[in-house]
């Protein structure tokens, strides 16, 4: 009996050892497994809805004019993205026109339409072309900034456009780079809140204003809104990047963020107050009109339509063709007898029955007695020549056309309503025609 | 009393016996039955141990070669982090991985499968070229990471596509039944859970990486992707090393010695191969016999080398054969009256590469 206990003691210890002795080989341990990690999502929130700050538009002045917009150069935006925009600037008086379909147009075609409207334009919108501008063009739209046009330039960075073939003469660089802020944002961190601001008509009432997704400006001009230390540029180091800065002039400003004019963006903080800023700009052009801007110099309402005066009667012909013709620009007009000092006014007579707009030919150094004195050349024979001249008073813009006899009269007015006085011009104001 | 004789039979009776008795006597000895019983006692503890309970511990390896994380692929990945976990002799698990992440939910899938996994084993993630953004949150779920300094880690952020800033709107023919029925809510809100989710990335990151952290949340939610040695520094990974380091530390965190290696990504195969034969008729088996055998030569073979070739080809097409099938295929247009496409879900944990 003892010797089994003792043989089945001895095997259960033999096997114990080995499995022991083969654990402790293979095994030194057990694994430990680590404290579960408590992920906090609780108190991850979103943040609430940015109130929008009202504005009050009703001490917004009314004046007439046309903003222009263009949409000839496949620009990276909808009609759609333009309604606010267009709201404010209407609310305010002025026409909006689009000029294009957002498609390409081929360059001639483009430069002739854009030479064509923006003889017409106060202000004119460039956003986000991705069709460049050619020299050109570029030529057209800084002589309209020079007799006083307003500009507006906008780019933004998550939209291709090629705006810097034209930014870059009034001194504006967009940059290809986008601001952000990891510290404080709305939403994401491309969405960057803006509160410094320079004092200007364009700031005015501007607490803080949020952008989405926008790029910096780089002008010569007056830096209108600073980012803060924590906005940083995707390319750049450094700080005090301007969303918004005016150009050369301050006829040009150029901002750098398309989103806070669409729908929601607009309404939130005082994104609409910034853009009831902008369209205050736009609509206070002090554009100049010279005569190569005929007819649109003309204020032309049917209530306040253009007065058109004849040196004799025998002109009778050559004013009802007058007429005609601004009417085909859809101004209104007819013939008077008296010149109204209140009202827009086209003179059509012969040099002998020039004495009625003496005024107006002194104003321009101009003499007519056997022979022609203008201040731009020697004297002038009368025969077979035309002079047509704009005087500008304030809003008031009176036409004179003027000729030696009655078909170089007609000859010189079939010009002006066709164009060709363009070829003419010897000065912004006053045209030379000799007929054959 | 006469004896009788014995005969030849009872002599040789009798022989036997003595020789039996000394036999016994033999047996009986403590000369004989101590080695005797040792012997068997070694033997069976030794199968018990290996047969029984615990055997041989092994260390799971677990390949994941440069794979852009979504449905399908985090489905093939959930069964191998799965068969490494009902396996019992698999004591650790070594994950080489590779990914620029992918999807966000099958990113997310795979974080939480190795979280569960770091409960029961370690799991060290052994980083190859590239593990960014939704191939990072899944290391987030191992014991212990890896880089090499070539590789390319971090990438902590959400990507996704918003839809433009003023969407078209429904016609009159459309009818739904809320004002969010179509869109899920507004593009801005859509935004406000793109950054919910990354700031829920985020967090996850710093509770997981804790005080090996070296970097701000600020920082980290940059975005960035960094060089191994550099993300080692920042403490978004713990160490350089390779495929034999990973190896090591996993037998290290789980306490063993002297373990053997699984290829779980051949194991998970070869069963996925037996279940298919077990269940498909007998005339359609002909097929899964016909692959059988075309991979069969892998199966002893456990190097990547062995997996190159027209080998590698089958083994794909097999691959290909068992993660199809009706559920995850692609339907060009399911509902061909409806006026809208359907649209999967687009928010993305991954890293698009410097190319963009």
């Amino acid at each position: 009996m003892v010797t089994r206990l003792t043989v089945l003691a001895l095997l259960l210890i033999s096997a114990a050892a080995t499995f022991a002795g083969a654990f402790f080989f293979f095994y030194q341990g057990s694994y430990q497994a680590p404290s579960p990690v408590d992920i906090p999502f609780e108190q991850i929130t979103s943040p609430g809805v940015i109130p929008g700050a009202p504005v009050d538009s009703g001490s917004a002045q009314v004046r007439k004019g046309l903003l222009l917009v263009d949409a000839l150069h496949a620009n990276s935006f909808t009609a759609g993205e333009l309604a606010t925009l267009s709201s404010w600037v209407a609310n305010r008086g002025y026409d909006v026109e689009v000029l294009g379909g957002f498609t390409p147009v081929a360059g001639n075609t483009r430069l002739a339409l854009l030479e064509e409207r923006l003889r017409r334009a106060d202000s004119f919108v460039v956003m986000l072309p991705r069709a460049a501008y050619q020299e050109a063009e570029v030529d057209l739209v800084e002589q309209f900034v020079e007799k006083g046009g307003k500009l507006l330039l906008i780019s933004d960075p998550t939209r291709p456009n090629r705006i810097n073939a034209l930014a870059k003469r009034f001194g504006v660089e967009f940059q290809p780079d986008y601001l952000y802020n990891t510290v404080e944002y709305d939403l994401n961190f491309r969405h960057i809140f803006v509160r410094d601001f320079q004092p200007d008509p364009i700031t005015s009432g501007l607490d803080t204003v949020t952008l989405y997704i926008a790029g910096s400006v780089r002008s010569p001009g007056n830096g209108l809104a600073f980012t803060d230390t924590n906005t940083r540029s995707s390319l750049e180091a450094g700080q005090d990047f301007h969303p918004i800065a005016w150009g050369n002039s301050r006829n040009v400003l150029a901002i750098g963020d398309f989103t806070f004019m669409v729908p929601p963006y607009n309404s939130l903080l005082d994104n609409d107050k910034l853009l009831s800023n902008v369209a205050d700009y736009l609509t206070d052009s002090q554009r100049e009109f010279d005569l190569a801007d005929f007819p649109y110099f003309f204020e032309g309402t049917p209530e306040d339509s253009i007065d058109i005066l004849l040196g004799q009667p025998l002109l009778w012909d050559t004013g009802i063709d007058m007429r005609n013709g601004l009417a085909a620009y859809g101004l209104p007009s007819g013939i008077s007898g008296v010149e109204d000092v209140s009202r827009d006014t086209v003179f059509v007579g012969l040099y002998d029955d020039a004495l009625p707009v003496s005024q107006y030919l002194h104003a321009a150094g101009i003499r007519i007695d056997d022979v022609l004195s203008p201040p731009f050349a020697p004297e002038l024979q009368r025969e077979g020549t035309a002079i047509t001249l704009l005087h500008r008073d304030r809003d008031r813009h009176v036409l004179v056309v003027l000729a030696d006899t009655p078909v170089a009269l007609t000859s010189a007015v079939d010009s002006l309503l066709s164009g060709e006085f363009r070829n003419d011009l010897v000065s912004k104001l006053v045209g030379m025609r000799t007929s054959p | 009393m006469n004896a009788r004789p014995i005969n030849k039979i009872e002599k040789g009776g009798l022989l036997a016996m003595r020789i039996l008795a000394g036999l016994g006597r033999v047996l009986a000895s403590w000369y004989f039955l101590v080695p005797v019983t040792v012997a068997i006692g070694i033997a069976a503890g030794a199968l018990i141990f290996v047969y029984v309970s615990p055997g041989q511990p092994k260390v799971g390896v677990i390949n994941i070669p440069y794979t852009v994380i979504f449905d399908r692929s985090a489905y093939g990945i959930s069964k191998y982090i799965d068969y490494a976990r009902r396996d019992d002799s698999i004591k650790a698990v070594v994950i080489k991985l590779s990914t620029p992440g992918g999807g966000a939910s099958a990113s997310e899938r795979l974080y939480i499968e190795t979280r569960k996994l770091r409960e029961q084993k370690p799991v060290v993630v052994v980083m190859g070229g590239l593990v960014a953004s939704g191939g990072y949150m899944m290391s987030m779920g191992a014991s212990y990471t890896y880089a090499q300094t070539s590789s390319l880690v971090g990438n902590v952020g959400v990507v996704s596509v918003a839809g433009p800033l003023l969407p078209e709107l429904p016609g009159e023919t459309t009818v739904f039944s809320s004002p969010h029925k179509l869109d899920g809510g507004t593009r801005r809100e859509w935004i406000g859970a793109v950054d919910l989710l990354n700031e829920a990335f985020g967090q996850m990151v710093v509770a997981e990486r804790g005080d090996r952290l070296r970097i701000s949340r600020e920082e980290l939610m940059e975005g960035r992707i960094y060089p191994g040695m550099v993300a080692v520094r920042l403490g978004l990974a713990d160490e350089i090393g390779g495929d034999s380091d990973g190896i090591r530390k996993a037998a290290e965190l789980a306490r063993i010695s002297n373990y053997g290696l699984v290829d779980v990504n051949l194991e998970v195969l070869r069963e996925q191969l037996h279940e298919l034969e077990r269940i498909l008729p007998s005339g359609e088996g002909g097929t899964v016999s016909a692959l059988s055998d075309a991979v069969s030569p892998l199966w002893n073979d456990r190097t990547d080398e062995a997996l190159a070739g027209a080998e590698a080809s089958r083994l794909q097409a097999l691959r290909e054969l068992m993660f199809s099938g009706v559920l995850g295929g692609e339907e060009e247009d399911p509902f061909p009256d409806l006026p809208w496409d359907i649209h999967r879900p687009n928010i993305y944990y991954l890293y698009v590469g410097s190319g963009n």
